[in-house]
């Protein structure tokens, strides 16, 4: 296995736009570190090419954004990139999934009798963003949500363990939960919407392995 | 109708009171305005059920104390 | 007005930090909603409304 990272992030509409976006934030600390990666972007994150890379250059952590079922997750818009079939890519693998409800049925099955970790929602990944906002670098409300799950990619990349990043991840959810809570006029919904991922982050396989 | 009239109408009003420039991305079901967001709930399809289950989910962490506990001990 | 309702609700209302009990909108009552200050304030003092929350609480299994 390499200390290689594999990244998708499909840009095709809101919703993917902010995450891969954010998920630049974390390539942008790969760089300063002189961490390797590929990065498939765009209509460049589809199955045949991530499959390819996958077994060619065997990455240890993989960190996925994009839309996602109980039983698979997509790249570029409709195209599956994994699913429940592709157990076996997967052993001894850092997988972190932000995408919607993985965990429930993906990450329980292929990373509970596996080497490797599973960091994932069994619930749909939501988070508010502020539509006056042209872009995501000036959309403080999804910082709320977003920082925190950067947390999660950022702890693994560091060298800490799968079960340490998946904790620092809910702790920075927490923290910003009780940052708008302590906040004078704080957004109706918001905080509930940072309590859905919260509750519905789990971390499924081997809580001790690194990157 | 898979909710009463009581939850529904808690729900509309809970989101009816968020900010009007802000949207929710819910995954594959797309990001929805306050607006379309009320009505989801009120034809409790996909989007409207996914909506009350987080409200519902949030309410009974506050009620059964998961929510503080959980700030408690940050 | 139910004892048990009433105990139950001041216990899960003293547990919420200070800003739900006055932004969370807790139930409506005729088309008026209340947060978990105002349904306090309203039990607490056991008006008619007071009554009408602890059974729309009750009813939406919310305590």
């Amino acid at each position: 296995m390499n200390k290689l990272i594999l990244i998708t992030r499909p840009d095709f509409d809101h919703t993917t736009s902010y995450i891969s976006y954010y998920a630049g934030l974390v390539m942008k600390k790969m760089d300063d570190q002189g961490i390797p990666y590929k990065s498939f972007d765009g209509k460049n994150a589809v199955r045949d090419e991530i499959h390819k890379f996958l077994l060619k250059k065997d990455p240890k952590f993989l960190f996925l954004n994009g839309h996602g079922n109980k039983d698979s997750i997509e790249g570029t818009k409709g195209n599956i990139i994994f699913d429940t079939t592709d157990k076996d890519l997967f052993k001894g693998k850092m997988v972190y999934a932000r995408s919607c409800l993985l965990g429930q049925n993906f990450g329980k099955e292929i990373f509970q009798h596996n080497d490797g970790c599973f960091i994932g929602y069994v619930n749909p990944f939501i988070f508010f963003i502020d539509d006056t906002q042209s872009h995501p670098s000036r959309d403080k409300i999804a910082g709320y949500y977003l920082e925190p799950s950067n947390e999660i990619a950022l702890s693994i990349i560091k060298g800490n363990s799968a079960q340490e990043s998946h904790d620092r991840g809910r702790k920075a959810m927490l923290k910003n939960m009780k940052k708008l809570l302590l906040e004078e006029n704080h957004p109706a919904g918001v905080v509930e919407a940072l309590w859905n991922n919260f509750d519905g982050q789990v971390l499924f396989g081997d809580g001790e392995i690194r990157f | 109708m898979k909710y009463s009239k009581d939850v529904k109408e808690l729900i509309t009003e809970r989101i009816s009171v968020m900010p009007s420039n802000f949207k929710l991305s819910i995954g594959n079901y797309g990001t929805f305005s306050k607006e379309q967001l009320l009505q989801s709930i009120q034809d409790e399809d996909k989007v409207g059920l996914e909506v009350i289950r987080m409200q519902l989910n949030f309410i009974n962490a506050l009620t059964s104390g998961r929510f503080t506990d959980a700030l408690n001990n940050e | 007005m139910d004892d048990e309702a009433k105990i139950k609700f001041k216990k899960i209302f003293a547990n919420l930090p200070s800003k739900i009990r006055q932004d969370d909108i807790i139930v409506v009552i005729e088309n008026k909603p209340y947060n978990w200050n105002a349904a306090y304030f309203e039990i607490n003092n056991n008006t008619p409304d007071g009554k009408k929350i602890l059974e729309k609480l009750l009813e939406m299994k919310i305590i």
